[in-house]
């Protein structure tokens, strides 16, 4: 086990070096000077030279990439064009109100997708079986910004049970989770419609296997059958499709967070494109990429700590 | 065998359904000049707000255009945008997925590059690129299209990878054809079946990341009548005249759904032991 985990420890170092190559080169790619956006379109040359000094702006593109790399190592993500605050410290900011809003969608999707997903498979082609997949078929088709806004529109205006964005608070006080009932809904519908159909697939497959009939056979009590016996081995694929969801939901995550006013990650990333704010970019990119490139980490160790297969395969 | 198939395929009643709606869409974006009952452009502030009525069949938007005219000029927009970002993902991703499967010494440098790329998500890096790029109606094409060259690259090499070692490919070389002539002609219209089904598929993503990117204001101009920025510019006025809002995205919903239904059948059909 201990060689699996270093060998894919050792995995995500060419990765996380190649995303944050990408995220260096996006400003490269970016139309117009960075040193004239920074000084403001009046400013006269003089001072635009100064800046483009002061950043290392003049120097080949190899010693500023060498440069970002450095910075890298000591979590420097360069300064904010706009607040002239540090761009690691924005992040650290926002970035737990992201991961909140995210852990209550993961756990949402979850509590809701697996019961739905089993209950279609073990009543497959009933009523029950067409409603649920229905259900799942919007859920993933419905595009985040309508499946939030017919919320906000429903919850928020027509019932006036929750408020309509922002955040009240961390999310185990009843107004910090008022609040983030209806982000953390629009999210989840649309992995709650994947995974309960990936549940229910997975599902089908292990009730036909001949241990789900041997135990069936010895008399087992259905709720056993289906719990201990065939649910345990229907999850497997489903740890991975959690953790390739996870990336699915950060891009969602973007527009939800814009939509409810949630001040996260997301929300300051869209500000940033739109006010041209391009380090708070591209640290808003790279630490996206990074927490995904870590969870899929963590889900291929928690896969092979429950599937002994992969550890000795 | 394969006209009984197609010809079940076509008779299903979804993808009867599907492929109507689909060819509806098509022809209402074609004919949008024709049939707009007002300029998607012209604004008219005595008349915003109004809610559907027989003058405005959808109502008018925050400045008094006809929501109906803009949604069949933004048909032409949503669905280009579709299908030529789709086109954009499906031959670069196509081309490398190929490349990677049949020469491998390309294969790791390719493949290594796509794996960084597919540690970020699909949206998030078509925000990166178009952030980078700029708005504008083309960038936005490239930006969605280029978030789906992994996925395609990927899925083409697993599926061509398959083929390299079978004997018609191995016949072909032995008969001295040249490499890019077996890729073309042996190795590429057998692996194309699940990159098929992957683009239909990715036809509907396409549209939905484009109407997200406009939506958060970062492809077209707003004015330009699009379907995701519609539904962004009726958010402020949601509580007053929600049409603004919901028809775009009711819109875009069927659209996308059709294009997912009509994936889900195509697989069946394409490729039986998946049903």
């Amino acid at each position: 086990m201990t060689t699996f985990i270093l060998k894919r420890l050792m995995m995500i170092v060419p990765v996380a070096l190649g995303v944050a190559t990408f995220t260096f080169f996006i400003l490269f790619l970016t139309p117009g000077d960075p040193a004239t956006i920074i000084a403001g379109p009046d400013a006269p040359a003089a001072v635009v030279d100064e800046i483009r000094t002061s950043l290392g702006l003049d120097q080949p593109v190899y010693v500023q990439y060498a440069r970002y790399l450095g910075q890298l190592l000591t979590f420097d993500l360069g300064q904010s064009i706009i607040s002239k605050r540090p761009v690691a410290g924005e992040i650290s900011r926002n970035l737990p109100n992201t991961f909140e809003l995210l852990l209550l969608t993961m756990l949402l999707t979850v509590l809701v997708s697996l019961p739905l997903g089993v209950i279609a498979a073990l009543r497959r082609g009933s009523w029950v079986d067409t409603v649920s997949m229905t259900t799942a078929l919007v859920g993933i088709t419905m595009p985040v910004f309508a499946m939030g806004l017919g919320l906000i529109w429903l919850f928020g205006f027509q019932l006036r049970w929750f408020p309509i964005g922002g955040r009240g608070g961390p999310i185990w006080t009843a107004e910090g989770l008022s609040h983030a009932v209806l982000p953390a809904i629009t999210l989840a519908s649309s992995s709650i419609g994947s995974l309960a159909r990936l549940t229910r697939s997975s599902m089908l497959e292990v009730l036909g296997e001949e241990y789900v009939r041997t135990a069936r056979a010895k008399g087992l009590a259905q709720r056993l059958v289906v719990y201990k016996h065939a649910l345990r081995n229907a999850a497997l694929p489903l740890i991975t499709i959690l953790g390739l969801q996870f990336g699915f939901l950060l891009g969602g995550a973007v527009v939800t967070e814009t939509v409810f006013s949630w001040p996260g990650m997301g929300r300051m990333m869209i500000q940033a494109i739109l006010r041209k704010d391009f380090p708070v970019v591209q640290g808003n990119v790279l630490v996206f990429a990074l927490s995904f490139v870590m969870i899929n980490l963590i889900v291929d160790l928690v896969y092979a700590l429950v599937n002994p297969r992969v550890r000795y395969g | 065998m394969q006209h009984k198939r197609l010809r079940d395929f076509l008779r299903d009643p979804v993808v009867r359904v599907v492929l109507t709606v689909l060819a509806m869409f098509v022809g209402l974006a074609l004919l949008a000049p024709y049939l707009a009952p007002a300029d998607p452009l012209t604004l008219n502030m005595r008349n915003r707000f109004q809610p559907p009525s027989t003058q405005h069949w959808l109502g008018t938007d925050e400045v008094g255009r006809d929501v109906l005219s803009r949604l069949l000029f933004g048909a032409q927009i949503s669905l280009s945008v579709g299908f030529i970002s789709t086109g954009i993902g499906f031959g670069i991703g196509g081309a490398l997925g190929l490349l990677a499967a049949y020469f491998r010494r390309l294969d790791d440098v390719i493949m290594r590059l796509m794996d960084i790329l597919l540690a970020i998500p699909t949206v998030l890096l078509a925000i990166a690129i178009i952030a980078a790029l700029g708005p504008g109606l083309y960038n936005l094409m490239i930006a969605v299209g280029l978030g789906s060259v992994p996925s395609f690259a990927r899925l083409m090499r697993s599926s061509a990878i398959r083929l390299t070692g079978i004997e018609y490919v191995d016949a072909a070389r032995a008969l001295g054809a040249r490499d890019l002539s077996v890729l073309w002609r042996a190795v590429l219209p057998n692996a194309l079946p699940p990159v098929l089904i992957y683009a239909t598929l990715s036809l509907g993503s396409a549209i939905l990341s484009a109407a997200i990117l406009n939506f958060l204001g970062l492809g077209l101009d707003p004015t330009v009548p699009e379907w995701g920025a519609m539904a962004a510019a009726g958010r402020n006025y949601l509580r007053q005249a929600p049409h603004i809002t919901f028809v775009p995205s009711v819109t875009i919903f069927i659209v996308v759904l059709c294009l997912n239904l009509l994936g889900d059948k195509l697989r069946d059909y394409l490729d039986p032991r998946s049903k």
